[in-house]
Order: structure tokens, then sequence, then C-alpha cells
């Protein structure tokens, strides 16, 4: 059960982490076609 | 005279044998798909490749029984022959459903493509891929899902019973990492880790094709498909438009995160599993990686936004950011054609993309290129270098970085990474000659060879059925030492010239 919960847990980190960067990077795309 | 030692052959025959069964199995797969979905062609045709497989690998197994016999030891020197020549024989029996499919005009565009597929780059030589049966598509798939593991890896998991000698095969194979002490439980762990991004994966793209209008079954393919293609940063697509097919922000926005995803280290999707939230942040290579993507993804706009090509921020984002990213992970999927890069981006733009291509993604991942960890290594030699020189000669400086675990900088880790960086330069130097020689511009001829020492897979248009025969050859031979990481290939040369001098000289 705990395994589960951290590979449930895991794959969340890994895509939050991945979401921000690609919102990062969708900002400073906005950022920069805008100016 | 000096007697030739045979038990050499007859353990790189063994193994070899092992896995080539391993791998053999694989096109039980395509058989059962052909199968329910009544495509009797590409039936017939897996039914004779598995065959042809299933009989050479027994034979090489036969020949090869008094490794088991005599229990002979495999040595190093075996694991890299193993490993390299168990690809190219792959590849051999691999390319025979392309070639009884009629998809491609010549042998040698079947292998290119059995290649292309084993080393996740995704440059495609099959033609009129948008009629290319469900069988055939999934056996293309599927050999880029196992290339990113790797075939080792694979026969390893099912068919190895002794460990001896397989942690040398896995480490010819181009990957060290040791997820738990012994190498069949780390395979195991790889296994684990990839299926169950394939499920998740597979629910997720099938889900998102129904809601972009594709049928539940046709969505179902192309969600295996493209997850396939993704987490193995592979970058082959089922439809010849490769991912523009699908006209859809969130399928994109899907197989970013997949990419990325596959294109990181196994050992760190492990430790995340283990509950090391905090890996993430301070391994060396999601640093490289996320800084390296950044500063590439940002260079690459602000280039492209002045030649004023794209409408929006939206589209830009789609075509210049898509791209940086599938390029850095190795991917090679594309919402652009081949010429467009060419055409719209550049020189600039042109020049990011070959610069993220040949750095790559991580180690012992599914990514090529010339890894995170050696250029984070590399650099960080550099940086310790200069705080050396500036501090006192008194001053013992001990320098770290952080993969996995704490580990210590010293000058034989920075030596063997810029080696091996060295390696990929040659052969992309030697790729972008060969290209001009042929008579294609520079800058076409530096992306494609780009693209195939880092086995990224996107195209400049260079890759063609027409391309001259001598660079299908020079890019198969690049895909597959970039891929097995240089070692493991010079090991076969070398057995094999050292062999011949035994033969021939007489003592």
């Amino acid at each position: 059960m705990k395994e589960i919960k951290n590979v449930i847990e895991g794959f969340v980190i890994e895509i939050a982490a991945i979401g921000i960067f690609i919102a990062l990077l969708f900002a400073v795309n906005i950022i920069i076609v805008m100016r | 005279m000096r007697k030739y030692d045979f038990n050499n052959i007859f353990v790189i025959s063994y193994y070899t044998g092992y896995v080539i069964i391993g791998t053999a199995f694989l096109m039980l797969i395509p058989i059962i798909t052909s199968l329910l979905l009544l495509e009797w062609n590409p039936f017939l045709d897996f039914i004779i490749s598995v065959n042809i497989a299933f009989i050479i690998g027994l034979t090489l197994i036969i020949f090869g029984r008094k490794t088991r016999e005599n229990k002979i030891n495999m040595q190093w020197k075996h694991g890299f022959v193993v490993a390299s020549i168990s690809w190219i024989i792959l590849m051999l029996l691999c390319a025979v459903p392309y070639m009884l499919s009629g998809h491609t005009k010549s042998f040698l565009d079947s292998c290119f493509d059995v290649m292309s597929g084993f080393t996740t780059t995704g440059l495609a030589l099959t033609q009129d891929l948008d009629h290319l049966s469900i069988g055939l598509n999934m056996w293309r798939h599927i050999l880029t899902f196992i290339g990113g593991q790797g075939m080792v890896v694979l026969a390893l998991t099912f068919l190895f019973r002794e460990t001896g000698g397989a942690y040398k095969i896995y480490v010819g194979e181009a990957k060290d990492i040791e997820l738990v002490p012994n190498v069949k439980g780390t395979a195991r762990i790889i296994w684990k880790i990839s299926i169950t991004y394939l499920i998740i994966g597979t629910s997720i793209l099938w889900i998102n094709g129904m809601l972009i209008g594709l049928k539940p079954v046709s969505a179902f393919f192309h969600g295996l498909f493209m997850f396939a293609s993704s987490w193995s940063t592979g970058g082959f697509a089922p439809m010849t438009q490769n991912m523009l097919y699908y006209h859809s922000f969130s399928y994109e926005i899907n197989t970013v995160i997949f990419f990325i995803l596959g294109s990181f280290n196994f050992g760190l999707h492990y430790a995340i599993w283990q509950g090391k939230k905090k890996e993430l942040v301070k391994n060396i290579e999601t640093q490289s990686f996320f800084i390296t993507a950044f500063i590439s993804g940002t260079l690459a706009v602000t280039g492209i936004a002045k030649l004023n090509i794209y409408p929006d921020a939206i589209v830009a984002f789609r075509k210049v950011i898509y791209h940086i990213l599938s390029a850095h992970t190795t991917t090679g999927l594309g919402t652009l054609y081949a010429r467009q890069f060419a055409l719209e981006w550049g020189d600039f733009g042109v020049v990011v993309l070959i610069i993220i291509m040949l750095i790559g993604g991580s180690a012992c991942s599914t990514a090529g290129g010339f890894k995170g960890l050696r250029v984070g290594i590399v650099f960080k030699g550099v940086l310790a270098d200069i705080q050396k020189l500036l501090s006192s000669e008194r001053r013992v400086r001990i320098f770290k970085f952080h993969h996995i675990k704490e580990q210590i900088l010293d000058d034989s880790l920075v030596r063997a990474s810029s080696l091996i960086i060295i390696c990929y330069l040659i052969l992309f130097a030697i790729g972008t000659a060969l290209g001009t020689f042929y008579g294609y511009p520079f800058m076409s001829a530096a992306f494609e060879s780009a693209s195939v020492t880092g086995n990224v897979g996107l195209s400049i248009g260079v890759t063609s059925v027409t391309m001259p025969a001598p660079m299908k050859v020079y890019f198969i031979l690049a895909m597959y030492l970039a891929r097995l990481e240089f070692l493991s290939v010079f090991a076969l040369i070398g057995y094999f010239i050292g062999g011949v001098k035994k033969i021939c000289l007489k003592s």
C-alpha cells in the first residue's frame, strides 16, 4: 500500500514539476513575442 | 603454433542467442495484433520473420552451449561484444517484416528504419506511412519502446538465469545504473517503471484522442503508439504528418510531458518513487536539463520572433518551444514539416537546435546526445579548475556533485566524460562533412548530422529515400555508435581485429 502511495505521489510530483517548467517557458514566450 | 581459443566465440554466441530469442518473442505482439484485426498479409510477414529469428537465436545458443556445459565465465570483453553484435544481428532480423511489407524501397531502407527505432532516433524511410498496417505500426513502435529500455535489459528481465555475466552485457549497452545490487532486479525495475507509465500514458492519450475526434479503437492505437514514441524519446508517429496530424494543443502538451519524463534517468524515477522527492531538484542532470532547456527556449523564441513568422504567442509556443523540448530530450516529434526549419527558422534557430540536439537528455534514460550528466560534470570540472587556480596551493579541495547520491568530482570522471563528448563531436563532424560532400547545404547537413548523432529524429529534409546509399549506411552506423556510446562498438571492432590477427599470425 505504501509502495503504491509512493508511486502515485512520485508521478504527481514529476508531472507537477514538468508542468511548472512548461508554464514558465510559456510565460517567457508570451513576454518575448508580445514585446 | 598457438591454438585459437574458441571459448570466446562460444560465450558470445550463447548470450547473443538469448538476446535474439528475447527480441523474437516480441514479434508475437504484432502477430496477435494482425490476427485480431484480420490483417493477413502482415500476419504472414511476421510469422515468416519470427521463425527466421527463432532459428538463428536457437542456432547461436546451441553452438555456444559449451558456455553452460563447461561453465565458462563471461568477461568484460564478451559483454561489450554481445551487446554490440546482438544489435547488428537484430537490425537485420527485425528489418525482415518491413521488407516483406513492401513499404520500403530496399533492405537498406528497412535496416535504416529498424536502427532508427532501436536507437530511438525516429528518422524514417518507410513509404506511405498513412496506409501502413496496424501490425507493422505496432512493430515499429515496439522497436522504439524496447530500444529505449534496451534489448539486453529485455533479455535480462525474462531470459537470463545466471547474473554473473549479465552485468557485463548490461554495461555494454551503455547503462551502468544499479537501482538494486542485483542486475536482474535493476532490469525488472526499469521495466516496472516503463510499464506503469505505459498504462497511465496510453490511457491519457486514448481519452485525449477520443476528445479530439478519433474513433475509440483508432484513439487507443494512436495513444499507445504516441506514448511509446514519447516515453522512449523515439519520435516515430503512425502518420506522415507526425504531431501535425492531431491539430491539438492538449495532445501536444501531453506528449511534451511524457517525453520529458522519458528523458529522465531511470534512477531518478526510482528515487522519487521511493519517497526521495528532493532528488528532482538536487540531481545534476535535471538541473542541467532545466537550465539548458530554458536558455535555449528563450534564445530560440527571441531569434525567431524577430522574423515575424508566427502570428501569436500560442502558435510560437506550439512551434518553437515544442521543437526545442523535442530536440533537447532527443525525441524528434514535430509540429512542423521538415523543410520549414530551413525555410522559416533562419540560421540562429537552426544553430540552437543543433546545439541542444547534441547535448541531449539524461544518462541511463531513453534519451540520446552526449547527456546532461556529462555536460554537468565537464562544466563543474571547469569551475573546479578555476577555483583551484584561484585558491591557495596548500588548500586541498574536494568537489562534489549530486546524482542520485553525493559523488566526488575527480579528474578521471571529467576526463572520461570529455572523451565521450569528443567522440560524439567527431561523429557529428564526419556526418556534416559527408552531407556537404553529397551536395547538401552546410546548415542542412549539420542539422541532420546532429539529429542522427544525438539520436533525435528531427529532419530538415535530408533524410529521404533519395539520400545516397553511403549516407544511409553512415547514418545507420552513427545512430548505432551514438546509442551504445562507442565503447562496446570499439570493443567489437577490436575483438574482430584481434581475432583475425590471431588466426593469420602463426607463432
